[in-house]
């Protein structure tokens, strides 16, 4: 009785090519899942803004902005930020930059002080000039709401919104070198 | 729900797979060792058992690990060595459980050594994605 399960015909050969090609198989498939849920939840990640629009960018006066600005926030983007916000600044290890919804002061608070475990202070590295350029070069990613840019313009007339979002087509026109990809 | 919320999950999910597989591993040697014992073929059988609830075992802890992370595979540091011993751990034990599923009616007969030296190849890893998790939780 003990012995029944040896005596029985053995499946025609148990460690056989087809079960472990299958298995192999099946291997594959779990990592490719888990693949396939990692791009899935990146991307989700890199286009869900992590703050809240703060009503404080409709009042706050803004940083001022020019075509050269952005260049030289461009560069020190490269230099600093790039390697987690992507060289395009569509997110990578940290979120996508077009269209942050959130204020100046706040970019400039969050480039200063950092966030515990998530992102590094640049206190030490990048002053106010700094700080400057990389808002500019950050709002001509885009600036955030319709409704947003429709209220700066309304208080700081056409001409400010209209440096301030399309300075990378400004640049381009004004034969301003964009900063060589790293 | 926020990621420390997922992190938590990740906590409670990972060690049924540990101790599932690391268990199965166990008591399918031990019936490899002392084919003679009496209870050799209950043994065999819950070592079957357990590899399959612990390959289950292993979807929730993935998913909460990657959720947690926002869906990040390698990752720096750390979480890179953690993830360079999760993923061969992962293929491993869903291949070994489709293996053992498919190769016939195996829950009662003992596995053969390749079978035995790949779940130990498992666990090694698997205790090395525990060593590698511990050290990204401790921080430095
Ligand atoms: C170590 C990686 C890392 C570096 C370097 C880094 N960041 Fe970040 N950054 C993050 C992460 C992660 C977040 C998201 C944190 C959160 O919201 O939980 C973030 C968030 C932000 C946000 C807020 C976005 C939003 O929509 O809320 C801005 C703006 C930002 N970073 C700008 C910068 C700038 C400018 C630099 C360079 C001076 C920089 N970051 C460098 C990781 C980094």
């Amino acid at each position: 009785m003990n012995n029944l399960d040896e005596s029985r015909p053995r499946p025609a050969s148990p460690a056989g090519g087809k079960s472990i090609a299958l298995a192999i198989l099946a291997a594959a498939l779990a990592l490719a899942s888990a693949f396939g849920l990692s791009m899935g939840l990146r991307r989700v990640e890199s286009q869900t803004s992590h703050q809240q629009p703060t009503p404080e960018v409709w009042f706050e006066s803004p940083t001022p902005t020019s075509p050269a600005l952005v260049a030289q926030g461009r560069t020190l983007f490269l230099a600093s930020c790039a390697h987690c916000h992507g060289a395009d600044a569509r997110g990578d290890e940290g979120p996508d930059l077009h269209d942050v919804r959130v204020s100046d002061r706040y970019i400039a608070h969050l480039i200063t002080h950092g966030i515990p475990h998530e992102m590094p202070s640049f206190a030490k590295k990048h002053g106010a000039a700094d700080i400057t350029a990389l808002t500019a070069y950050l709002r001509s990613l885009g600036n955030g709401s319709a409704f947003y840019c429709l209220v700066v313009r309304l208080r700081h007339g056409a001409r400010w919104t209209a440096t301030r979002s399309t300075s990378m087509s400004l640049m381009k026109t004004n034969g301003t070198r964009m900063p060589p990809r790293p | 729900m926020n990621n420390e919320m997922w992190a938590k999950l990740h906590g409670a999910t990972v060690h049924f797979p540990i101790a599932l597989i690391l268990c199965s591993g166990v008591m399918d040697a031990s019936g490899f060792c002392w084919p003679g014992l009496a209870t050799r073929r209950g043994l065999n059988v819950a070592g079957y058992w357990t590899l399959m609830l612990g390959a289950l075992g292993t979807v929730p802890a993935v998913v909460s690990g990657l959720v947690m992370s926002n869906g990040v595979m390698l990752g720096h540091d750390a979480m890179r060595f953690h993830h360079l011993f999760v993923w061969p751990a992962f293929a491993l034990i869903v291949g070994l459980a489709v293996w053992r599923a498919l190769a016939g009616d195996f829950a009662t007969r003992k596995p053969p050594a390749g079978y035995l030296a790949t779940v130990g190849l498992a666990t090694a890893l698997i205790m090395g994605a525990g060593y590698w998790g511990g050290e990204m939780m401790l921080g430095h």
